[in-house]
């Protein structure tokens, strides 16, 4: 089985974003708090070690993105993070964003509660965007998730034959 | 009406308000775990009447941070357990090396992608 690049990214980009989300609406406040039980520190330290995971998914990205460009290769791949339309761009957007504010968050908590203050505020509402984007992004997706089907192993000459058969695989 | 290509999602919908839930369900039976008063607003909103409720850019730009508290900080931080202040000096370290990284491959691509 020849498993893509892209499918993996995006698989890998999924669940780090789900540990962040769960992790970072934790930690927003008592209203969303339930979802680690109300274990802050916790949640901080999922946070913190999730985003590391995160920056890294992006940089590799990127750099697959540049390498693809400079190759000339205009390829559209479709389970790819980024891309230079569509929800692609909208999501590597909002990456951008949420990295560049949480790592203002990270190193501003100690040295300028101003700056950690404004980059907080827009890091919790387009956290908010882009959640409501990925249901939006899952509900529009959805047939992707139906499993593959085997083709019949052994073609049968009644009803057409093998090469039919694989046009079934969805 | 009901879109049969949409089932999936449904399912999934389904699966996860049934796990909200349930962990809603078994955090009201446990009478322990309260909240405390300060965290009831989000932590944006509190922010914003904390500390950005009356901001010029200039207040972005300026550092007017009290060194005192910044030692403090960090002294907190020097006495986590060991594992601890090892992660958050590497992730601290992964985090900062890409991310001018990150920003000047942004750049790249925006230009490339205009074009």
């Amino acid at each position: 089985m020849k498993v893509r690049f892209d499918f993996v990214i995006h698989w890998l980009y999924a669940i780090i974003w789900a540990l962040l989300g769960i992790s970072g609406f934790a930690m927003v406040g008592a209203k969303y708090g339930w979802l680690l039980n109300f274990n802050y520190g916790t949640a901080d330290y999922v946070h913190r070690l999730s985003a590391a995971a995160f920056v890294l998914i992006t940089f590799i990205s990127i750099c697959y993105e540049v390498y693809r460009a400079i190759k000339r290769d205009d390829k559209h791949l479709a389970w790819f993070i980024f891309g230079r339309s569509g929800y692609q761009l909208f999501t590597f957007i909002v990456s951008l964003i949420l990295i560049i504010t949480g790592a203002l968050i990270w190193i501003c908590t100690e040295l300028e509660m101003t700056v950690a203050g404004f980059a907080l505020l827009v890091h919790e509402y387009i956290s908010y965007i882009a959640l409501a984007s990925i249901i939006w992004h899952i509900y529009m997706k959805c047939h992707a998730l139906i499993w593959p089907k085997k083709a019949e192993a052994k073609p049968n000459k009644t009803q057409g034959g093998g090469k039919d058969a694989t046009k079934t695989m969805v | 009406m009901f879109d049969k290509k949409k089932l999936n999602f449904w399912r999934l919908t389904m699966i996860f308000i049934s796990i909200t839930v349930i962990v809603l369900f078994m955090l009201w039976s446990t009478p322990q775990a309260k909240t405390n008063g300060m965290m009831d607003s989000s932590m944006g909103n509190m922010m914003k009447s904390m500390h950005v409720s009356n901001i010029k850019i200039y207040d972005l730009l300026s550092s007017k941070g009290n060194q005192q508290q910044m030692d403090e900080m960090h002294k907190h931080h020097a006495n986590q357990e060991s594992i601890i202040y090892k992660l958050g000096f590497f992730t601290t370290a992964l985090i900062f090396l890409l991310l001018p990284l990150i920003i000047a491959g942004s750049i790249l691509l925006a230009i490339v992608w205009i074009k």
